[in-house]
């Protein structure tokens, strides 16, 4: 925007002019602090080399493309250490650690419509009450299926979480649960 | 413009004369000031001003071709200085005003000036009496006495006054103008001669105006593009600050206000004078600071306290300028800063969809355990306006010319409450930067000096052009929503306005306005901005007929068209609308929205009783709509989207006032207000149109006492009735497909979303004294109880209608203490 940018000079001299803050260098395709991703990160409790993770991306932000949100592919029986990463991956910034520090204002809920997924042990905020950034996932045993899981950041400005909260995050994983039974290895008929 | 006060121009009239009695005529001749030819046809009319805000003719005359008048006075006792003045006015010409103490018994000499400057003050006080007039639309003047008894509301809630006017609330801090219906980009505000530019797209942006700094506001409603150009398309609002103070010396006010309800405190002063005091010679010099305070907390239902609804409120205004005579040439240069910090109620900021349901089903507050408090915390908006503007008034052969210019910078921070991390607290969701140049010229020819000579006798012209640069640049923010762009907008017209006879007048104009915009478009999965130019244009007229039917009855018509360019939001917003969870999208390929609109208006007015009614029907071709297109999914979850559209409407409507001098001490007044609109091509009721409603209120002039004035004492009541014209919910099955609630859930909110809440009477109270103190200043106090009974309601118009209720009883007091020489 060429056109733009001279008048822009015009009016930062007329800001200047005016006598106050003049405006500070602009990025105008950036959009600041916006996390991009939410990501699931499930490490198996019994043995911790087998991580399971699924984000949900969505690198425009708000609008344009829809986020792609990946499919959790947990194994029945299996008890997982869970955690949730906060990224701006368009900046490559790691945001996990700001909402660590407002636990205090912030709670992670998790649903889901099977009852083969159980979410536990969430851990606590500065007043003991739930914050759920680390969690305990437990696949129960029993055979394959498919569900969702649910998770929403609750942002509590009081400070209290028994008030109202509005969302922060909103993220719906799709999830499939592999079957735990001895693989069965069929009978060979014999003749 | 107006640009100098209502000088009283009393040449060679210096004797005193005090008598006990006049009975008898006044008989005098009228002049023009400069060519000293005597003005015929000069309506001479003699007033009892006791009551001011009511004041009674006694007698009126016109002058003769040798500017002659006679005019009887009956038995007048005691003139009191300021109890009777005498009245001189004719279109074309300021209306001089005399008082009566100060008129010689020997024939009376009287120069008129030209109106130049002064017209449109002078027009809107001698039009009713002369039937004349451009304006054979309907307009109301608010005037300083009124806009005193209002000071330290918000800017909005003053004009609300004005019978059509209702305002587009969001929360306590913050109400915009809605004239018959329409809002924000389809009204133009005149600030002192310059149109006022922030962001006015926005529902929840109200006008950046310091209350405290009008003079007189006048509601010009209905279309008026061929005056003021594109967007007035539902009307205009002009704003004009005190005109300069005649006397030398120092003098001002101060005003005090406090509010039981938000434990609100304002106070403003201003000062003013000459030069001479500075050591310079130059005796028409003046000057003159305002600056004003507003500090509120939050606010208060019957039943519980909103929490984060407070704000505060910083203004500044400096003017210099001259008091110029008819001969010289008239300046005014006025700086002014206007800042505010205010809080959105939190339980008004919405998540995503499940968040809407959950507040609209709660339909209550949003935590229980707010308290009282001055504190502002997210979601919140800043916002500061500078503008500067300098006038010039040059009369010359061919007529007076008014030159204007003026720069005006916005900058909007909107901070929601999506907060964690140190970035979100400090950096706004949204900053927005507009800066706007304006630039006008203006020619008004009276009568004589029209290009035509003299068969145009009597002949009002004008001819003008307009420029507005404009220039919008996103600051650092988390967000986006409009794109930066740039736009330039020019407009030509030429308004003829022709006596016809005593009795009738006749006007017409024409207008063209062409706007070129050009706008970096994101485009949001590309991540790439992409220039985009567009061009709007248009062509406008009106014309107005007015006619005196018989004594005190006029009757008026009127013609109109207007037009609007599509707004920057309805073209290329792209984002999530925090206050209603809704996604909103642009539509880049709309059209100019245009309007024709026609009027009716008849005005019964004599010395008890002035009735005024108007009907309207205003036919829109692409009036511009949002509706809805589906559901946008983002890490937030799920929101329903609209998109911007256009389709044809209609809003019409009824105006009713009536101000009644009961008898010496009492007097009642009574508006009522109807608005319909109509989206023509989906058949069914457009949203957010303003309920009926209705007033009435009786004023009691009481007696003087204790050494207090001018002591009334006024009940009114005012009742709005269900809105039950609303458009169907905005429900697609792709909605519900999509949406994160159940099919019946979803239905619910959309319908709950679309309703109107209930109908509501509240009752207010005032009561106000003159206390004189020093010999000669007056002390003014009121004590006014806004909803007396401390109803329970919500407003159609309130954007937090859903959500709480809006606040109760308010007690305010306001005092008024001037100072200095000239009061």
């Amino acid at each position: 925007m060429k056109i733009t940018r001279f008048f822009f000079s015009v009016v930062l001299g007329a800001i200047v002019a005016f006598g106050f803050n003049a405006c500070k260098s602009h990025d105008h395709d950036h959009e600041h602090g916006a996390v991009t991703t939410l990501r699931l990160q499930l490490t198996n409790s019994t043995t911790a080399s087998n991580v399971v993770s699924g984000q949900a991306k969505d690198l425009d932000g708000d609008g344009g493309n829809a986020p792609t949100i990946d499919t959790l592919r947990l194994q029945a029986g299996v008890t997982y250490n869970g955690t949730i990463l906060l990224r701006n991956d368009n900046d490559n910034e790691d945001l996990t650690e700001e909402i660590r520090e407002e636990a205090d204002s912030h709670m992670f809920v998790f649903t889901s419509n099977t009852s083969r997924m159980v979410v536990s042990n969430l851990n606590k905020d500065s007043k003991n009450a739930d914050f759920g950034i680390d969690y305990t996932l437990q696949a129960t045993s029993g055979g394959s299926t498919t569900g969702t899981l649910r998770v929403v950041l609750r942002h509590y400005d009081t400070g209290n979480k028994t008030e109202e909260f509005d969302t922060d995050f909103d993220v719906t994983f799709p999830v499939v649960v592999s079957g735990n039974q001895l693989i069965v290895i069929p009978a060979v008929a014999v003749h | 413009m107006q640009f100098i006060c209502d000088c009283i121009y009393v040449n060679r009239i210096v004797a005193q004369v005090k008598t006990d009695s006049l009975t008898g005529s006044l008989r005098g001749q009228v002049f023009e000031s400069i060519s000293k030819e005597p003005i015929a046809g000069v309506l001479v009319y003699l007033l009892d001003v006791e009551k001011k805000a009511n004041p009674t003719t006694l007698s009126t005359t016109v002058t003769d071709e040798k500017g002659r008048f006679n005019i009887s006075i009956r038995s007048i006792q005691s003139p009191s200085p300021h109890q009777f003045e005498l009245r001189f006015s004719r279109i074309g010409y300021k209306m001089l005003v005399m008082p009566l103490g100060s008129i010689p018994e020997t024939d009376l000499r009287v120069s008129l000036q030209t109106a130049d400057i002064q017209y449109e003050e002078m027009q809107v006080q001698s039009e009713r009496i002369l039937g004349s007039g451009l304006s054979t639309q309907s307009s109301e003047v608010l005037k300083l006495e009124e806009l005193d008894r209002h000071r330290g509301q918000t800017f909005g809630e003053m004009i609300s006054e004005v019978t059509g006017v209702t305002i587009l609330q969001t929360g306590p801090s913050i109400s915009k103008p809605v004239i018959r219906g329409l809002h924000s980009q389809r009204i133009v505000i005149m600030n002192d001669g310059i149109r006022q530019e922030g962001q006015q797209w926005g529902a929840e942006h109200a006008p950046e105006i310091d209350p405290f700094a009008a003079g007189r506001i006048e509601v010009l409603k209905g279309g008026r593009s061929v005056e003021y150009g594109a967007d007035a398309i539902g009307g205009v609002i002009r704003v004009e600050p005190k005109p300069f103070e005649t006397q030398h010396g120092l003098s001002g006010e101060v005003r005090v206000n406090s509010f039981s309800n938000n434990l609100q405190g304002a106070l403003s002063a201003e000062i003013s004078g000459d030069f001479k005091m500075f050591g310079f010679s130059n005796d028409d010099l003046r000057w003159r600071f305002q600056a004003s305070i507003r500090q509120a907390g939050n606010s208060e239902t019957p039943d519980y306290i909103i929490r984060n609804s407070g704000f505060r409120e910083t203004d500044v205004a400096v003017f210099f300028g001259n008091i110029a005579n008819d001969q010289t040439l008239a300046w005014r240069f006025h700086y002014s800063r206007f800042m505010t910090e205010l809080g959105i109620y939190r339980g008004a900021h919405i998540g995503n969809l499940t968040d809407l349901q959950r507040a609209i089903e709660r339909g209550s507050i949003f935590d229980s355990s707010a308290t009282f408090t001055y504190d502002i915390i997210s979601p919140r908006q800043e916002i500061s306006h500078d503008r500067a503007s300098i006038a010039f008034s040059i009369p010359s052969l061919i007529g007076n010319w008014e030159l204007s210019t003026g720069a005006q910078l916005n900058i909007r921070k909107e901070f929601d409450a999506f907060t964690f991390g140190g970035i979100s607290g400090t950096i706004p969701a949204l900053k927005m930067q507009l800066f706007t140049a304006t630039s006008d010229a203006k020619l008004t020819q009276l009568p004589d000096q029209n290009f035509f000579g003299s068969w145009l006798k009597n002949t009002i012209g004008r001819l003008g052009v307009s420029t507005v640069f404009q220039m919008n640049v996103r600051g650092e923010s988390r967000q986006r929503l409009i794109p930066d762009f740039i736009s330039f907008t020019i407009g030509l017209f030429v308004t003829e306005e022709i006596q016809l006879s005593e009795s009738s007048t006749i006007n017409f104009g024409g207008r063209f306005d062409y706007r070129i915009q050009e706008a970096a478009v994101f485009n949001r999965s590309s991540r790439i901005s992409t220039d985009v130019t567009r061009d709007f244009q248009a062509a406008t007229f009106s014309l107005g007929y007015k006619q005196k039917v018989w004594e005190s009855f006029y009757l008026s018509g009127n013609i109109a068209s207007a037009w609007r360019p599509p707004s920057i939001n309805e073209l290329y917003s792209d984002g999530v609308h925090h206050g209603t969870a809704i996604y909103e999208r642009g539509n880049p390929t709309l059209l100019v929205e245009q309007s024709n609109s026609i009027e009716f208006g008849a005005e019964i007015e004599s010395s008890d009783v002035k009735i005024e009614i108007s009907t309207y029907y205003n036919r829109f071709s692409n009036f511009i709509f949002q509706e809805p297109t589906g559901i946008v999914l983002t890490l937030r979850g799920a929101f329903p989207a609209t998109a911007y559209s256009q389709s044809d409407a209609a809003i019409y409507g009824a105006e009713f006032s009536l101000r009644a001098q009961l008898n010496t001490w009492a007097s009642l007044e009574s508006k009522v207000a109807i608005v319909r609109g109509d989206n023509l091509t989906r058949n069914e009721p457009l949203i957010l149109i303003p309920s009926d409603r209705a007033s009435v209120s009786l004023h009691f002039d009481l007696p003087d006492v204790w050494g207090l004035s001018e002591n009334f004492i006024q009940l009114g009541i005012e009742g709005v009735r269900r809105q039950n014209r609303i458009p169907a919910p905005l429900i697609s099955q792709e909605n519900i497909t999509q949406s994160s609630l159940s099919e019946a859930d979803y239905r619910e909110l959309m319908i709950r979303l679309t309703e109107s809440p209930a109908g509501y009477a509240l009752l207010n109270f005032e009561m106000g004294t003159k206390i004189k103190f020093d010999g000669k200043n007056f002390f003014t106090l009121s004590l006014s109880v806004q909803n007396l009974t401390n109803q329970r309601y919500r407003e159609y118009l309130s954007r937090f209608r859903y959500y709480i209720d809006n606040p109760g009883r308010n007690f305010v007091l306001r005092a008024q203490i001037p100072f200095g020489s000239s009061s």
